[in-house]
């Protein structure tokens, strides 16, 4: 049974049998009772947020990518996927990155800029690429800042 | 995804080293499908010296505290836009999304 629904935090009820994590974010959840393995089997995709870009482009970020990320990046914990949404909504940089991606920075403290690597697909849709928390930024390649 | 075609590892290698210098180490090799990316990670950490992080031409430096364990490159094929384009299409078509 394929289950779709928006949630918001306070109104997060997981089943019992549900092994999914979240903390916080509007969430689209498919097939909620369904364990883990099976997602991966099915090919099923999780998208774990959306945040809206400057431009106004749901940009999401789904499960497997932010897995990646945190296989990759020992700078992030799993909960961390909420500032790299909230960096899309609220950055204080846009930067250029290749091929045309955007790359939203956040000041998370002295010398460390959370950067959020991000493509816009036409106005309907975009994903999350990566993240990464780097120590300055290029001001080279700003292209907007708040 | 861990690649186990060999010639497809020294393909991907082969794009890496026109996008950035990599040390002489033994690597391993992960392959991100979904958003043509590559996550490079070496044997053993090097110089963070060694690598010409350049996030904005979408080579990411991968540390563990103050050492470099590795390089995430972006768009490694070449192919970002139409991989993420079919991700789209997916999500449309099987309405996970408005």
């Amino acid at each position: 049974m394929a289950i779709q629904t928006e949630l918001r935090p306070s109104a997060v009820v997981l089943p019992q049998k549900s092994r999914w994590r979240f903390s916080l974010g509007s969430c689209t959840i498919r097939e909620i009772n369904r364990p883990r393995e099976l997602f991966a089997r099915s090919e099923l995709i999780l998208i774990l947020g959306t945040s809206l870009s400057l431009k106004g482009v749901p940009i999401r970020l789904t499960e497997e990518r932010w897995e990646h990320v945190l296989d990759h990046h020992a700078e992030f914990s799993y909960s961390d996927y909420s500032l790299v949404l909230e960096a899309i909504e609220s950055p204080e940089y846009i930067l250029l990155g290749r091929n045309a991606s955007l790359i939203a920075v956040v000041a998370l403290g002295p010398a460390a800029y959370l950067h959020v690597f991000y493509k816009e697909l036409g106005q309907r849709d975009g994903f999350v690429i990566t993240a990464a928390i780097r120590r300055a930024i290029d001001k080279a390649k700003i292209i907007w800042r708040q | 995804m861990k690649i186990p075609n060999e010639q497809e590892q020294t393909k991907l290698i082969d794009l890496a080293r026109k996008r950035v210098l990599l040390p002489n180490v033994p690597v391993e090799l992960d392959y991100q499908d979904d958003v043509d990316t590559l996550c490079i990670r070496f044997g053993q950490p090097v110089d963070s010296d060694s690598i010409k992080d350049d996030p904005e031409d979408g080579v990411v430096g991968l540390y563990e505290g103050e050492k470099l364990v590795g390089v995430e490159i972006l768009d490694i094929t070449g192919q970002m836009d139409a991989k993420l384009t079919a991700l789209s299409h997916q999500l449309h078509e099987e309405q996970l999304v408005p």
